[in-house]
This record gives C-alpha cells, structure tokens and sequence, in this order.
C-alpha cells in the first residue's frame, strides 16, 4: 500500500477497521489493521489505537500467539501508556504471563500493577483512586483543555460582539441607503434576527470542535481507567450500521414499547462495547425521538412535521447468564406503572417476595416461573443495590436472552461544560460515577456468572 | 263521595296513599339496587377465589413439571458417576431408591413433597462429592449434566416461589373478610407452603460430605 496516505484516508481505514472489530467480522479488521500498523509511523497519533485494535482483533479471531507477539512488543515500547496497556492485555491473553519479569525496567507505576486472570470482573474503583488518576494522568490534558475552553468562550464573545456591530453597521448602511423614515431601531432587530442565527450555527460548530477533543482525551481515558483489563473499547460515535444495530437492540428490549414499534429515529453517542469477564456488553448514551408528520389541512397543502423526545438516557445490552424464553420487565415502581390496563402487552403482574424490591420495582412477564427464575432472590438484593447506587429510575427487560437497561436523563451526558472549568473536579466525579455504573453493572448484577447452561 | 259545583267526585284515598307508595317504591328499588351490588359483588368474590384455587393448582403443576424433570436427569448422572465413585455406592442407591418412589405414585403429595426434599438433599451431597474427583469434573459431559441439573434446581426453586406466592394469595383471600365468607360456603381450606426442611435450613456442612 502507499505509505503516502492522507490522514482522511488513515481516518476511514481507521473507522472501516473499527467498524468491523465491532460486527464481529475480525479477518476484515484484520487485514485493514496490519495495512494500516505497516503505513503508520509510531509518534502517528493512531498509531497505539491501530495496534491496540489489531491486538484485539487476533485475540478475537482467535490468533493468539500472534495477538501475544505483538502485546509483548506493545509491553517493550517506550510510550508509557501503550505499554501500561499491554501489560493489562498481556495478563488478559497469558494467565501464566508475569509482568515482574518483562516490566523489570519500568516505572513504579507498572510494577505495582495487579494482573487480572480473564474471567477476573473490573475492579470497583474509589472516588480518591480516580482523583489521583486525574492527578497522574489528565491534570495535563485538563489544563490543555481549559485553554481550549478559554478560547472557545472567547471565540463565541467575540464573535458574538462582532456580529451585533457588523449588523448594526449594515442596517445603518441599508437604512441610509434607501433613506427609509422607520425608525431604525427596529430595521436593526430585522436584521438581527437574520444575524443571530448565523452564529448560533457557528457556536455550535465551535463547542462541537471543543468537545471532540474533550472526548477523546478524557472520557476514553476515564474508561481506560475503570477497565483495567483492557476489554473494552469506546467510540465518540458509530456508523449507520451500528446505529441499526442499536435501533434494533432498542426495539427488541420492548421497554417502553412493543417490540412492533421500530423508534423514528434515535441518535447515539458515547458507545462502550466490549467484553467483561465471560460477558459481552454494549452501552451508548442515546436520544430516541417521536415524529409526527402529516397535514394540517384535507387539501394536502401545508405539511407539519414535529418532534418529541420519547427517551433520553444510558441504554446497556448484555447477554444474560441464564436461558430463558419469555419475556419479563422490571419497571420502576410509579403510579403509570401500576396500572395493569395500560401494561397488559407485557404481560402478567409478577408479584415477588422481597419487600423492598416490591417498593422499588413493578414487575411484569409472560411465565411467572420463567420470571422468578431470573430474578432470584440473589438477583433481586443486587437490583434493589443497583438502584440504589443509581440514584435514578431504572427500566430492565430481559428478552431473547439478553438483559436490557435504560436509565433515563434529562440532560446530554458526558459533554463538557462550557462555562464550568475544566480543572474542577465536579464534573470530572460525575463522568466517573456514571461510567462506573454502567461498566460495573456486570458485577453488580453477578452477569459473569455462568453456572447453568447457556447452549 | 264529595259534590263540588255539581260535579262528582269519588275519594279513593290515593292521595293520603300517595307518600307511603312512594316510600315502598323507593324501598324497593333500593333493595334491589343493593342486593344486585352485593349479588355483584359475591359473583366477584366467588370468581376470584376459582381464579386463585386454578392459579395454585397452575403453580404446582410447573412444580410437578420441573420435578420430572429432574427426575429424567437422575440416571443420566448415577450413571455417568457410578464408575467413579465406588465409595458412594451408597449415595447412588438412595437416590436411585428416592426417585422410584417418587415416580410410583403411590404415595400422598404430603409424602411425595418429603420424598422431593430428600432428593434435592442428596442431589446436593452428591455435587459436593464430585468435587472429589478430578477425572470426573473435568469430563464434558458430567459439567453439562451438572449445568443442567443447576438450572433444574433454580427452576424448581422458581416455581416453587410461585406456588407460595399463589398460596398466600389464595390463603389471604379465604381468611380475609369478606372473602371468607363465599371461601366458607365453598368450603375452601387453606392450603400449606412449600417450607425448607429443618434439615435444609441449617448450615452445610461441606467437610462432613467430603469426608
């Protein structure tokens, strides 16, 4: 392949590889990784993703003495963090690897390192854990950060200033020009309300560029930190065929609808998938919308089209340990929820021992034993646990063998916030605990556990 | 008979009769409206009550289902493991002579429910005593077995929480007022939980097994 490629060319053969580590198609990943990993440079920017990416995709494609060559060369590199990461990944692909021996020469932070075995679930990280992490490892990319958000807010100030002189400036030309008798007052709040617009639209292009790299450089890293074993992987945004897949995922789970109803449309950002112990697990922040469109007259003359937020919020995905064939749906437990009338498509009312599971949660299904054999009373104590721990409403459905989550939030999360400063701590907690909580639902829902049959 | 400007006019007495109509129509058109609700409300009572009795006899049904099924996995493992465990000889016949019993149907639920208990009893002891064995846990076909064996057992327990959320509600329904008056004239008793046995309740003992 041509080593001269540009770096929209790398970009998409970056994306196109990504996408199909993903689906699952690992020769194809394969293949655009090793062209990719030959073309790159090391100080490439995409260089410690594409061999990260490629040492997945032979483990996945279960080529692991080729996976393990290269960790072991990611272990030997001189970029700290790429051989931090093989260290992990090592552990996770040899359980006889000891890194005492290979990680001899590096730093005290990698010697103090504790190894995973693969089944090994994600560590529950403290809260003064990650503030040291943020110490070590992002008070630099934080403090980049806030420059940048200092630009950005300059940037909108000014910008902003400058349109309200420069339309002022053009309504008095205009005014003068066509020597009109109004009052020019309100020809300059005409004209503005063509101005503002315009940069409003330009704003947003500036917060959008803000916050790629804002995402880039801290919520990947914060995932970084929660998953020690490296499984998992994080995308600011998937592709159309991805965004199916979730769409699909979302229509299966029939939480808030029945599973005929496909959402009109629903956006996706901030996707985590990987593997947690024996467990495969997918979860995006997501916006599914309610449009209506129609007309507003029997003539077919004047279209209206409209949009409502039907859900906002963390949706996860994962196989669940035990099989099963009938549905059963765990709603909170509110007035609208009581209301056997209006939930009879999803079944019969389950009514299940534990009282304060019973406080919390509505339970509906097909099979009263198929039900209860999912919630077990072990199931149950960790359900009212997660609750708690969420602070928020939770919906669950478990479906085709798979257990679904939607947590619902009224604001975008993990966006940065562009009049809070970069290096206060807040917000910082708040990414943390809302990512501990997805990524640690495995655990605390006990889904690694595999002691029935699942085939 | 009164005569007013010439004109006859015959007294009946209805109009002294008037109110007291009134007050038996009343009378009755609210006796009646009142014993249609309670005939309504009876009518309720009386079909929940089947509803409930059908919902416990449902559940123990999906508990008589996954009991037979464990039973059809009870030789599959006694076979799989007699070669190996030939110090538990023992162990195996007592399952073996459980299970027939159970099967014979000759035996009241109340002895049957017994006889399930020892069962699960001793399907415990002989999983702890495969721990023993190497050769034997590492064979595929004795963990696939013992896979489903585990989510028989989860099942059964499953069910078996059905059953006793169908009884409470049922034994609620014929204690409650005035519930309990139709569950009298039915002559619905009440029905018993499925309990854990004493034995099953304290803790196991796994040295004593593996011993």
């Amino acid at each position: 392949m041509d080593k001269s490629l540009s770096s929209q060319e790398i970009d998409r053969l970056f994306i196109a590889g990504d996408r199909n580590l993903y689906q699952g198609n690992f020769p194809a990943a394969i293949d655009i990784f090793e062209q990719l990993s030959k073309i790159l440079e090391p100080n490439h920017e995409k260089y410690f993703h594409v061999r990260r990416n490629l040492i997945k995709a032979y483990q996945k494609n279960q080529q692991i003495e080729k996976a393990i060559a290269l960790c072991q060369l990611a272990i030997d590199s001189e970029n700290n963090t790429f051989s931090f990461w093989g260290t992990k990944f090592m552990a996770h692909l040899d359980p006889q690897f000891k890194p005492e021996v290979a990680i001899e020469a590096k730093d005290l932070e990698v010697n103090q390192l504790k190894i995973d075995t693969p089944n090994t679930p994600i560590k529950f990280k403290t809260l003064s854990q990650f503030k040291q992490y943020c110490q070590e490892h992002l008070l630099d990319k934080l403090k980049e950060l806030e420059k940048k958000r200092i630009q950005t807010l300059a940037t909108i100030f000014i910008s902003g200033i400058i349109c309200l002189i420069a339309t002022w400036g053009f309504a008095q030309f205009i005014f003068g020009f066509l020597r009109l008798n109004n009052n020019i007052f309100i020809f300059y709040l005409i004209c503005l309300s063509f101005a503002i617009p315009v940069w409003l639209i330009f704003c947003r292009g500036c917060i959008q560029v803000y916050g790629l790299g804002f995402k880039r450089n801290i919520i990947e890293k914060i995932i970084d930190f929660i998953d020690e074993p490296g499984t998992l992987s994080y995308a600011n945004q998937l592709f159309l065929e991805d965004k199916r897949q979730t769409i699909l995922g979302f229509t299966r789970s029939q939480i808030f609808r029945d599973e005929l109803q496909e959402p009109d449309n629903l956006e996706q950002e901030d996707c985590v998938y990987g593997t947690i112990g024996n467990t495969d697990i997918f979860f995006a922040e997501i916006m599914v919308e309610n449009i209506k469109e129609g007309y507003l007259n029997e003539f077919e003359m004047s279209e209206f089209r409209g949009k409502s937020i039907f859900f906002r919020g963390l949706f996860f995905e994962a196989e669940f340990s035990k099989k099963f064939l009938s549905r059963t749906f765990i709603l909170p437990n509110t007035f609208k929820n009581k209301v056997s009338v209006l939930n009879n498509w999803r079944g019969q009312n389950v009514d299940l021992e534990d009282p304060e599971f019973k406080q919390m949660f509505k339970v509906y299904g097909d099979n009263q034993v198929e039900s209860r054999y999912i919630l077990s009373t072990n199931l149950m104590n960790r359900l009212v646990e997660f609750r708690k721990k969420a602070k928020r409403q939770v919906y669950l459905s478990f479906v085709d063998g798979f257990l679904y989550i939607a947590i619902p939030y009224r604001h975008n999360l993990f966006e940065p916030k562009l009049f809070q400063k970069m290096t206060s701590f807040t917000p910082l907690r708040e990414y943390f605990f809302d990512l501990q909580l997805m990524i640690g639902i495995v655990d605390d829902l006990n889904l690694n556990r595999r002691i029935w049959g699942r085939h | 008979m009164i005569q007013i400007r010439g004109t006859i006019y015959f007294d009946y007495g209805f109009e002294q009769m008037q109110p007291f109509i009134y007050v038996l129509l009343s009378t009755a058109i609210v006796f009646s409206l009142l014993s249609f609700i309670l005939l309504m409300i009876g009518i309720q009572i009386y079909n929940s009550l089947i509803v409930k009795k059908n919902q416990v006899s449902k559940s123990f049904a999906s508990v008589d289902v996954l009991l037979k099924k464990r039973w059809d996995l009870i030789p599959n493992l006694v076979a799989v493991v007699k070669n190996h465990m030939e110090f538990e000889q023992q162990t195996l016949a007592e399952i073996t002579r459980l299970r027939s019993r159970a099967m014979s149907g000759e035996i009241s639920p109340e002895q049957r429910l017994n006889v399930e208990n020892q069962i699960t009893r001793t399907m415990g002891s002989i999983m702890a005593l495969i721990e023993n064995y190497p050769d034997l846990k590492s064979n595929n076909h004795v963990t696939q077995l013992l896979e489903s064996l585990n989510e028989t057992e989860e099942q059964i327990s499953a069910a078996r929480r059905f059953y006793n959320s169908a009884v409470t509600d049922y034994n609620n329904a014929i204690e409650m007022f005035p519930s309990n008056l139709v569950a009298g004239y039915m002559k619905y008793a009440a029905k018993e939980l499925f309990v854990t046995p004493a034995e099953e309740r304290a803790n196991v003992n796994v040295g004593e097994l593996l011993n």
